[in-house]
């Protein structure tokens, strides 16, 4: 299959990549930029652990093409840290012992950063309606939850 | 000395190799060496007309010996809370002549963070002999009583007690039905 070339900004980074048009952004971020960091569950859209923001919303990356994140801006869990500070959602994950196996941790995390970024502090029910899309089959969800709203209220270092 | 220096001067004194130690255990209990316990409630509301189940409440006192980080103890519940609720009223892997009929999440019934139910834990702190630092489990024995605490549950509200999991409304209706006759 024939490849095109297609730029994006990647964390801040602008990147240029050769893509088959049956080439998903998953694939694009994993295969071809080494950041595995995104992780493949289902591989069909139902998990929600693919997650990462394009533009600033939450897309499944493994129902995105890559074709169709050309011009766009990917943010993914690579990209939360700021050298050694962590982001404070992912510092209230550890906090709050959010993470058992990890598996679903980026997925949950950036769309809990989506969350924050248009709400400031959300309630219990916010999050856990915000974060219903990923699946988690370790923690039950509590200790997701608790650390996300310690993340809005600006608390997750403490 | 520290732990790394020591395993450094053994590794740099035995030609690199690793050091090894063995060592044995018998558990006094052919089963298992120690056994935790548990009580644990569940708290349903059901529409008698629909049959729809609301998981409102979970409270559970878990004895799991010292608990060494209570809020991971915490974190090993709830998932098995989670797990245990999937399993009493959502999760269902059908066959049909070795076909699996629903080999996706979203034929399955996983539960999602919306539908889980506030949970109350209890730590009943004990202090096993067998254990580390006088430790026992929270992984899995937190798993068995869930599912029983929702189907005696949906049998206190209703008087229906199912016996196939997972509990629909269906069942429950089939079951009011059969109650009135």
């Amino acid at each position: 299959m024939r490849k095109k070339l297609i730029e994006l900004l990647v964390n801040g980074e602008r990147r240029e990549v050769a893509v088959k048009g049956n080439d998903t952004l998953l694939e694009l971020l994993r295969e071809k930029l080494g950041l595995v960091g995104t992780k493949e569950a289902c591989g069909v859209g139902e998990c929600g652990a693919c997650t990462v923001l394009k533009d600033g919303k939450p897309v499944l990356s493994c129902l995105t093409l890559a074709a169709d994140a050309a011009g766009s801006d990917i943010n993914t869990i690579e990209g939360l840290a700021q050298g050694d500070e962590l982001d404070p959602i992912q510092d209230a994950f550890i906090r709050h012992g959010a993470v058992q196996c990890g598996f679903c941790t980026p997925g949950m995390i950036l769309t809990a950063k989506e969350l924050l970024a248009r709400e400031k502090n959300p309630g219990k029910t916010q999050i856990r309606q915000a974060i219903s899309g990923n699946l988690c089959r370790c923690t039950g969800y509590v200790k997701i939850v608790e650390a996300v709203q310690a993340a809005g209220r600006g608390d997750g270092h403490e | 000395v520290s732990f790394a220096d020591a395993i450094n001067l053994f590794q740099r004194t035995h030609g690199g190799s690793p050091l090894v130690a063995k060592g044995s255990y018998n558990s006094p209990d052919p089963l298992s060496p120690t056994y935790s316990f548990g009580a644990y409630v569940c708290e349903v509301a059901v529409d008698l007309r629909t049959g729809e189940i609301e998981i409102l409440k979970f409270t559970l006192a878990h004895d799991c010996g010292q608990p060494l980080n209570p809020m991971s103890v915490e974190g090993q519940i709830e998932g098995c809370i989670g797990m245990g609720l999937g399993y009493a009223i959502s999760e269902n892997l059908r066959f049909d002549g070795g076909q699996t009929l629903n080999p996706s999440f979203l034929g399955y019934g996983v539960p999602t963070a919306n539908q889980m139910p506030p949970i109350e834990i209890i730590h009943v702190v004990s202090d096993d002999p067998h254990g580390p630092f006088g430790a026992k489990e929270t992984g899995e024995g937190s798993l068995d009583p869930t599912t029983p605490a929702v189907i005696n549950a949906v049998y206190n509200a209703t008087g229906v007690r199912i016996k196939d999991l997972p509990v629909t409304p269906e069942k429950i209706l089939k079951g009011l039905k059969e109650k009135k006759k």
